[in-house]
């Protein structure tokens, strides 16, 4: 903490410290002779006494330094912890009040909110007269409350009425940000920022980006100019349940299919019931059991209704902090989902139009696979010409595709494509990353140098690969990487174990990097890799699907494998108007797939956005092209619940907004946390108010005075130079 | 010749007081003395017990008649007293706390001429001996009324001795006193107090009556210093001392009062009357607490 003086110009009093040493050295320096009678019992005594007699002589020194500089100090009025007051003594006050969810958390007769409101009502009112006050409130953005600072005797109660929690989470360097701007107007410096919270979101450390972001912050803040930031933290530990996350099924589903949703609950009781509703009716209700305050899941069983956007939640009994008892969500249900299959051109033209159908099938041992690294084969999987398919599979030849064709599709699949242009490229990258997902499969040996050299790259791979190629003795097993990975649950042992006799002859051996292996050859040879690309996900099979090269196409999970995948990339793809975000960002949906049709949308005139739960009525949605998508955008959310996009009568795309799952923690964030925090973004948080009152307030904000203290340490320390002089006098 | 230190004051306070010595000297006048020869003077003094073999002469017949017991009368013959007065003009003797104050050779000085005056007011003879390490003047004891304005004369111009050796002027002086008396020495004793005891054991022996008068300087004693000083030995120059003596009070204050203790009891072993005065002190309380105390003793 600072030490601060009320009279800095009185410090210079100090240097009478120096006078007891310049009268020290002078006194040596000029010592008087006296005539002595008989020098024989002087020298007998000082012998004795010559050994303490010089130690003795520099406490004296010290003792008196010491005291004299303790009455300097205490006539400039030292006031420690406390901020050097303007001039004419008036002081910037700016409340930095956190309004996350948290805050909503019912105490006694109000929430934390209202008591950090009142909280500051009452500092306000304690500030000396001439002072100015701004409040900012913290929230996924930060916004002041005031246009401008006004005189602490103008603010009054309803004032801050305006300040309402959101359901989100707070965001403490937007708020650092938020302040330096109000330091920059702040009519005098230097000022005082009173951060009022329960500290929740903000004490504890965030990932290396937030972090950078807060020590921007701050050193915007310090530049802004003077100022100390004092911490008041409002609200005490609760017992507090709510539902942390929902899980959906991570594969596209259809009508009819019977599926489980999950969700992560914290336990306010031992025993809770949760209840799962679709559009507004329950479906299901689930037991958690648990010990209070434990997080536990439970699972709703559910027989996915009609296609379409549905709005889903997972409700507890209402608590103390209501906001995280009731998590929306959105399940969308595919009525057919949109493949595009890429693939190179045929070269065989015995192979041209050999169509793998279900009934063929049996006879495919005798037969080969037909198409460019058995591209048909893939078509014929996804949709069988005999039965009702989830899939509508469009196939086209690589050098034919447009950029267009991407934002059409669900999911892409590219089976041994020829190199594409660098612009189509491109456009697929871009695509992928702005939520796309697709498949590669990549067998074909003439490719190698496109792979090395332009695709792997590309997909932030290594460009290491080696094509092998075995024989039939040398063939080799698959192994599942990552068993509990949704591409192979539901899966049961049997149909695991089929696929682990299929034989691998001919693949790319490549290193996965940061993607994620989900089934290796007995050699650790990456077979199935996952991997991001932006938003996007895509899945790389280093193989094709013809017999020379492995016998997947014969096996008995074939089929359900290839589905699988397409369905598992139709539900990582952000298209399709469904999405979910926390409270505090924008909702935003892509509109992919065949959902709609661009051209359509940029003809609608009437896009527009609404929250009609949360009373948020109908605003024009913003329409943008990220990737050559079509995504519509609005305002940020500061309430959970459903944000529905419309173009005219149509609703186009769902957006869940909810709560963090941080702020339904019952327990307070630590002060201790917050300062470390800050100081290592560069902010001394030097003051802490602790649990105190209007009272503790204007005390740390003018500080201890230690005159007193001084003044009696001067006392005690010149009772200690006349002892210890009397003492040696008498000695 | 400047008398001024007997002042009429003085002169008349001590005239109220009568020195009174502790033993019977040898003596030609009859005075306030005691004579060691009883028998035959004017003033009868007791009746003693006739032990057989003694002379008859002294035989108080009248008393034998009436009583039939044996009886002599003693006399008590009235003799004069021969002082020898010993000054020490020693350097340390110069020595002064402060400079308001008469030195301890001032003050020696004065008392002796006190004494002087007072003795030969009674028809004493009085005599007078300076030395420092050696005897430095020496005049004989007299009882004439023109021994006073001797002695002061040379109390006067007492000399300006230098280092001090006691034992061996008091061996010199003892020797060169044939005839018993009182011997009053003036000196501050700072000496080896071996040699001094030594040498007073020698007037003793002699059979003189001592009485010393250590003369101290009050800061002598209390070492009332109040910061810090580089003391100068008087006697010898060249040694000198650097310290503080509030630090060192208490040590020195202790040693030495041991010292004077030691003289203390070696002299009440020499049945000699050791007197402390400091140069503080009133000249009339001083001498009038001595000889207060010697009229109450005899």
């Amino acid at each position: 903490m600072p030490i601060t003086f009320a009279n800095p110009a009185l410090l210079f009093g100090a240097a009478a410290a120096a006078l007891p040493v310049i009268i020290h050295f002078l006194s040596r320096r000029k010592i008087r002779r006296v005539e002595f009678s008989d020098l024989r019992f002087l020298s007998e005594a000082r012998i004795q006494q010559s050994r303490s007699l010089g130690i003795r002589r520099w406490l004296l020194l010290l003792l008196r330094v010491l005291a004299i500089l303790c009455v300097a100090l205490a006539l400039a009025q030292p006031q420690w912890g406390g901020l050097a007051p303007t001039a004419g003594g008036g002081r910037s006050v700016l409340f930095l009040i956190d309004v996350s969810a948290s805050m909503q958390t019912q105490e006694g007769v109000g929430t934390r909110l209202s008591a950090a409101r009142d909280l500051c009502v009452g500092m306000i009112r304690s500030l000396p007269r001439g002072s100015t006050v701004q409040v900012v409130a913290m929230g996924a953005a930060a916004q002041p409350l005031f246009a401008d600072w006004l005189p602490a005797g103008g603010v009054r109660e309803p004032e801050l009425a305006a300040l309402t929690a959101t359901d989100g989470s707070s965001d403490l360097a937007g708020g650092l940000r938020a302040v330096a701007e109000q330091l920059a107007v702040a009519p005098r410096l230097p000022a005082e920022i009173v951060l009022l919270g329960d500290l929740q979101g903000e004490s504890a450390g965030g990932s290396e980006v937030d972090d950078q972001q807060l020590a921007t912050a701050v050193d915007r803040l310090l530049a802004a100019g003077e100022s100390r930031l004092l911490i008041r933290r409002v609200g005490e530990s609760v017992a507090n349940g709510g539902v942390l996350a929902v899980g959906l099924p991570q594969r596209a589903v259809h009508a009819g299919e019977s599926v489980s949703i999950t969700a992560a609950v914290r336990l306010e009781h031992d025993e809770e019931v949760f209840r799962l509703e679709i559009d507004g009716r329950q479906i299901a209700e689930a037991v958690a059991v648990g010990q209070g305050g434990t997080t536990s899941e439970v699972r709703f069983p559910l027989t996915v209704p009609d296609a379409g956007l549905h709005r889903g939640r997972v409700v507890k009994e209402s608590d103390k902090l209501p906001v995280d008892d009731d998590r929306p969500f959105v399940l969308q249900v595919h009525d057919r989902l949109s493949v595009l299959l890429v693939h190179g051109a045929d070269r065989d033209a015995s192979s041209r139009g050999d169509r793998v159908s279900s009934e063929r099938r049996p006879n495919l041992e005798q037969s080969e696979v037909s198409g460019r690294g058995g591209w048909r084969y893939l078509a014929e999987a996804l949709a069988p010409g005999d039965a009702p398919a989830l899939f509508s599979v469009r196939s086209i030849v690589s050098g034919e595709m447009a950029a267009g064709d991407l934002a059409r599709a669900d999911v892409v699949f590219f089976v041994d494509p020829d190199p594409l242009g660098r612009q189509l490229f491109g456009g697929l990258l871009g695509w992928l990353a702005q939520g796309g997902a697709a498949a590669f499969f990549l067998g074909d040996p003439t490719l190698e140098a496109y792979l090395a050299q332009t695709l792997l790259p590309g997909l932030e791979l290594p460009a290491e690969l080696r094509f092998r190629s075995r024989s039939h003795a040398g063939r080799e097993k698959a192994v599942l990487a990552a068993p509990q990975h949704p591409i192979f649950q539901g899966f049961d042992d049997d149909a695991l174990a089929t696929l682990g006799d299929v034989d691998w002859r001919r693949y790319f051996a490549v290193a996965e990097n940061d993607a994620q292996v989900l089934l290796a050859s007995t050699s650790q040879a990456p077979l199935l890799l996952e991997g991001r690309h932006g938003q996007g996900t895509f899945l790389l099979l280093p193989f094709n699907l013809r017999l020379s090269a492995s016998n997947l196409a014969l096996s008995p999970m074939s089929l359900p494998l290839c589905q699988r995948l397409a369905t598992y990339l139709a539900s990582r793809s952000a298209g399709g108007g469904a999405g979910h975000i926390t409270v505090g960002q924008r909702p935003a949906v892509l509109l992919g797939g065949n959902r709609i049709d661009a051209d359509g949308l940029a003809d609608a005139a009437d896009l527009r956005i609404s929250a009609t739960e949360i009373g948020l009525p109908a605003e024009p949605a913003e329409l943008d092209w990220p990737g050559g998508l079509p995504q519509l955008r609005g305002e940020l959310a500061w309430s959970a619940g459903f944000y529905t996009f419309t173009s005219g009568p149509d609703t186009v795309g769902v957006v869940a907004a909810v709560t963090p799952p941080g702020e339904s923690d019952p327990n307070l964030g630590r002060v201790d946390d917050l300062r470390d925090r800050l100081a290592a973004a560069g902010l001394d948080a030097t003051g802490d108010l602790g649990t105190g009152s209007a009272e503790t307030f204007v005390a740390a904000l003018t500080g201890r005075d230690l005159s007193p203290w001084l003044l009696v340490c001067a006392l005690l320390l010149l009772c200690a130079e006349l002892r210890l002089g009397r003492g040696g006098r008498r000695a | 010749m400047n008398t001024g230190f007997l002042t009429p004051e003085l002169v008349s306070q001590l005239g109220r007081l009568d020195l009174i010595a502790r033993l019977v000297v040898e003596g030609f006048l009859t005075g306030l003395h005691k004579s060691p020869f009883h028998g035959f003077s004017a003033e009868f003094a007791e009746y003693r017990q006739y032990i057989p073999g003694e002379p008859i002469n002294n035989l108080d017949w009248r008393v034998y008649a009436k009583t039939d017991r044996p009886y002599l009368k003693v006399f008590a013959e009235e003799t004069n007293l021969r002082a020898m007065l010993l000054v020490d003009c020693s350097a340390s003797m110069r020595f002064s706390g402060d400079k308001r104050r008469i030195t301890k050779a001032g003050y020696a000085r004065l008392l002796a001429a006190s004494l002087s005056y007072l003795l030969l007011k009674q028809n004493d003879a009085v005599g007078l001996v300076t030395f420092d390490e050696q005897m430095l003047s020496r005049l004989p004891a007299r009882s004439v009324r023109r021994q006073l304005f001797q002695v002061l004369k040379v109390l006067e111009d007492l000399p300006r001795g230098a280092g001090t050796r006691l034992g061996p002027v008091l061996h010199e002086v003892a020797d060169r006193i044939h005839r018993r008396g009182l011997v009053l020495l003036f000196s501050d004793l700072l000496d080896d107090p071996d040699e001094v005891i030594a040498g007073l054991k020698h007037f003793r022996h002699r059979g003189h009556e001592v009485i010393v008068f250590q003369i101290l300087d009050p800061r002598e004693v209390d070492l009332d210093y109040s910061r810090e000083l580089n003391f100068v030995s008087l006697e010898d120059p060249d040694q000198t001392l650097r310290t503080e003596p509030a630090h060192i009070r208490h040590d020195y204050c202790e040693r030495f009062e041991a010292w004077r203790s030691d003289l203390r009891l070696q002299c009440r072993r020499q049945l000699v009357d050791l007197v402390e005065i400091t140069t503080d002190t009133p000249l009339e309380l001083g001498l009038g607490a001595y000889l207060q105390k010697r009229r109450r003793l005899y």
